[in-house]
């Protein structure tokens, strides 16, 4: 009986995966889990059918895409809690679907490349990936799902932001090279961390840089929009021009004169405090 | 749970009491005369431990037990014209039997840890025959531990040995059962088996299984003998059953399929390790908590559940007065979860510790070299060159080879050597479980790359940087340059219209605070090492008595002289007047 009225929910689920609204979507998720938990079959138990194993995964997996879709990340790392239990079963209890876990492994890395503090865990996850797939880095790298969010974390690590922005959809309009339309999702969050680190970069590298180069090293799409970007930083435009030592140089020469007075506080304080040992010791 | 301790202990003495044995005894006793029932004394206080009247009837206890072994010897030295190894591995055996007896009656951990230190020696003559005679000498046939005993045979595969043979000129006939005889019956009532002599035997069957590679056999019998340990409740055992979890969890590591795979036994036995590590914890038994979660560390590493060992590190508290090994292995494998976890420092902070603890004798060399491995890898990926010096170690120079190229590549800065060292040694790396952690590495061979450039050039083209690191086109040659400045890795600017990196006048370092700072550093290590060897000094007692004495003294020695000076005033005033008289 809850078996059957699964599959139903199931169906409709994957039927209407495009058209339902999210929160149509997540009611008969959190029916279908009603059921399973009715059936019992929430979590791997030893005892658990596999079929309901099957239909349990798979519902979770539908809950992990949607919610990306509808941009729920707390709701997503919950589902690939979940999920992580699903895929670490052997193969004679549950077969593996390959595509499916790989691509929701692969949108679980994408989401913890959008922040830096979750560096932690990526490092974590993509080692036990590396021993899931026989200790070879070389086979994830060419892997057809989980190889773009490792490029991509190994084009953020070294600074080569532009080949790790080649694979990014945003730039370049016809997604051909995103295997999933779900990854789209992430190239918003990723494209704005990658351009404020940029940023961050450019300033303290350049003296002055032209407005056309700007555009491009920002993956910006206008000068209007290199203009506005500035502005935001307090970068100064001048002349089709954006100097940025100015303002640094400035609060440079001020922060010298602390500096002097602090350097000569330290070395008095750091007189007094030897006189005082000596005087213990002598 | 210790206050059950008591309850349990008389349970099982009145069960043993009531059983058909103790007729028998009984009986076998009287032939013997004193010295006997003097032993069925001391056999009921061993079932009783932590009372005071065990203390006080103990040494006649250890005496016996020493007589009894010197008898048996010389009853085999009899019986053999020289002492075969045989007969002297089981002399040895048994004499630890003494030790774990000791251990019970005086409740003190040193004697068994003493008896466990033996194993190493008995190791390497162990073999299933020697221990089938051992465990066939010990139960008597009719005892109720003797399922047990059985067991023990079984793993062995010597399940046809009968048990209660007796040592000495009888040997011979092992099938003629013979708990009538007088004598035997003594023998058997000392030996009559503490658990402590059960589990140990245990840990034999266990090391014998391990060496000769019987992992499934090994494995089995490794569930039952834990089972066992956990249902009795002694804190006499608590050093025994730690070493019962260490090899019951090697033995599940051998079992294919083997551990990366999720379905690994080692995976199966983690309720039964973590149930092992709650009890250990309330029983406050740190010998088995240590070593359990050492153990489940190891076993969540080898799956890679990092963020599963990460958790049980926080959750739990390393025992502070652990063994020295077992703390030696824990940072190690913590070390390894921060490296994972990219916390360089504390995994460098632990990793040294870790290195540092390792004992130095070759019989921990293994240990020693992977964790100055992974430390070396550590060190890389913090920026730092390790010394050279570590690569010089004798027992350390072939092992670390590959990872002294890799060293090299890093410090020159060479992406090429770089790669193929990775490529000629993947499968050593692997091995070594770093190689996830060396691939991490090719940024800081790019950054000591331009860092090098930075320091030879004034002004380099990028395209020229881009030739020289192999980088993939001079566009992201200009992004990792911007980074590496941003990083702090170089002092340099970038100039985008003419395409090129601008170092900095390397300014008068004298000018700067620096070598205040270093000055001040140093002053400050001097003036800490005075106040550590104030502290460290020792003050004899009562020294200061001595002192104030001898200050009593002086000043009573000084108002006498203030006394006879003022006494003697009128002496200087004579003296004056004589003076004036001059």
């Amino acid at each position: 009986m809850a078996e059957r009225q699964l599959h139903q929910a199931l169906t409709q689920l994957k039927s209407q995966s495009s058209t339902l609204s999210y929160a149509d979507a997540s009611s008969l998720l959190s029916k279908a889990q009603k059921l399973l938990l009715q059936l019992n079959a929430l979590t791997p138990a030893s005892t658990t059918n596999p079929t309901l194993l099957g239909l349990a995964r798979e519902t979770f997996e539908l809950g992990a895409l949607a919610s990306i879709r509808a941009e729920d990340y707390k709701v997503f790392t919950d589902y690939f809690a979940k999920l992580r239990d699903f895929y670490e079963l052997p193969d004679s209890v549950l077969k593996p679907n390959l595509d499916e876990r790989d691509k929701i492994t692969s949108l679980y890395l994408l989401y913890l490349l959008t922040d830096k503090k979750f560096n932690e865990l990526y490092h974590q996850e993509l080692e036990s990936l590396i021993t899931r797939h026989g200790g070879s880095m070389e086979t994830l790298e060419k892997h057809n799902f989980l190889g773009y969010p490792i490029n991509l974390e190994q084009g953020l690590a070294l600074g080569s932001y532009n080949i790790a922005l080649k694979n990014n959809p945003v730039p370049c309009p016809d997604k051909s090279n995103v295997p999933y339309d779900e990854y789209a999702v992430f190239s918003e969050i990723l494209t704005s961390r990658l351009r404020s680190t940029v940023a961050d970069n450019t300033e303290s590298a350049y003296h002055f840089l032209p407005l056309s180069s700007t555009k491009s090293l920002l993956f910006l799409d206008s000068e209007g929009a290199v203009v506005e970007f500035a502005r935001s930083r307090n970068w100064i435009v001048k002349d089709g021009k954006i100097t940025f030592r100015s303002a640094s140089a400035s609060a440079n020469e001020a922060g010298k004169e602390a500096e002097e007075k602090e350097t000569s506080q330290m070395i008095i304080e750091n007189v007094l405090g030897y006189a005082r040992q000596l005087e213990t010791i002598v | 749970m210790p206050g059950k301790t008591p309850d349990k202990e008389p349970v099982e003495n009145g069960g043993y009491r009531g059983g058909k044995d103790i007729e028998m005894n009984d009986k076998d006793l009287k032939p013997k005369g004193k010295k006997s029932v003097k032993e069925g004394d001391d056999e009921m206080t061993v079932v009783v431990p932590p009372s005071k009247a065990s203390k006080q009837t103990s040494p006649p206890n250890d005496a016996d037990g020493d007589v009894a072994m010197d008898d048996l010897s010389k009853a085999e030295d009899g019986g053999e014209v020289k002492v075969d190894p045989v007969v002297q591995a089981i002399n040895d055996i048994k004499s630890n039997f003494a030790l774990l007896d000791r251990a019970v009656a005086l409740f003190d951990a040193r004697f068994s840890l003493r008896a466990l230190r033996s194993i190493s020696s008995i190791r390497k003559r162990l073999t299933p025959d020697i221990l089938a005679q051992v465990i066939s000498e010990t139960y008597p046939a009719s005892s109720p531990t003797s399922h047990i005993a059985k067991q023990l045979l079984l793993a062995v595969g010597r399940a046809d040995v009968a048990l209660g043979r007796q040592p000495g000129p009888e040997m011979e006939i092992d099938s003629e059962p013979k708990p009538a005889s007088p004598k035997n019956g003594a023998k058997k009532e000392q030996k009559e088996v503490i658990p402590e002599i059960d589990v140990f035997l245990g840990i034999l069957v266990q090391v014998l299984l391990h060496d000769s590679k019987q992992f499934q056999l090994g494995f089995d019998f490794s569930r039952f003998l834990s089972a066992r340990v956990q249902s009795l409740n002694r804190r006499t055992l608590d050093s025994l059953s730690a070493k019962v979890y260490f090899y019951y969890s090697l033995f599940s590591e051998q079992i294919a399929p083997l551990p990366p795979s999720p379905q690994s036994p080692i995976v199966s036995i983690r309720p039964t390790l973590l149930a092992a590590l709650r009890t250990a914890v309330l029983r406050k038994d740190i010998d088995t908590q240590a070593s359990v979660i050492v153990l489940l560390l190891r076993s969540y590493l080898l799956t890679s559940h990092i963020a599963q060992a990460d958790l049980l590190v926080s959750h739990t508290q390393f025992p502070e007065n652990a063994a020295n090994n077992q703390v030696a292995r824990f940072l190690y494998y913590l070390g390894r979860t921060r490296a994972i976890q990219l916390r360089y420092t504390e995994a460098h902070e632990h990793l040294t510790a870790a290195t540092r603890k390792a004992p130095s004798s070759a019989c921990a060399l293994g240990f020693s070299q992977t964790a100055t491995k992974l430390l070396l890898v550590v060190e890389l990926l913090m920026g730092d060159i390790p010394d050279r010096a570590i690569f010089r170690q004798p027992n350390m120079e072939a092992p670390l080879h590959p990872y002294f190229l890799l060293v090299q590549a890093v410090r020159v800065g060479n992406l090429e050597d770089f790669e193929t060292t990775i490529a000629e040694h993947a499968d050593t790396f692997r091995r070594d479980g770093t190689y996830s952690l060396i691939l991490r590495l090719r940024q800081n061979v790019i950054k000591t790359g331009i860092r090098m450039m930075s320091l030879s050039y004034s002004r380099i083209s990028l395209r020229d940087i881009c030739i020289r690191l192999h980088l993939g086109s001079e566009e992201s040659a200009e992004y990792i340059v911007a980074k590496a400045i941003r990083d702090g890795v170089i002092e340099a600017t970038l100039d985008r219209e003419r395409g090129f990196m601008k170092s900095k006048e390397i300014g008068d370092v004298y000018a700067t605070r620096e070598p205040g700072e270093a000055f001040h550093d140093r002053i400050r290590a001097c003036l800490a090492l005075h106040d550590e060897s104030v502290k460290a000094m020792r003050f004899p007692m009562n020294q200061h008595r001595l002192e104030l004495k001898n200050a009593q003294e002086a000043r009573e020695r000084e108002r006498e002289m203030a006394k006879e000076i003022q006494d003697g005033e009128l002496d200087e005033d004579d003296l004056g007047g004589e003076f004036d008289g001059m």
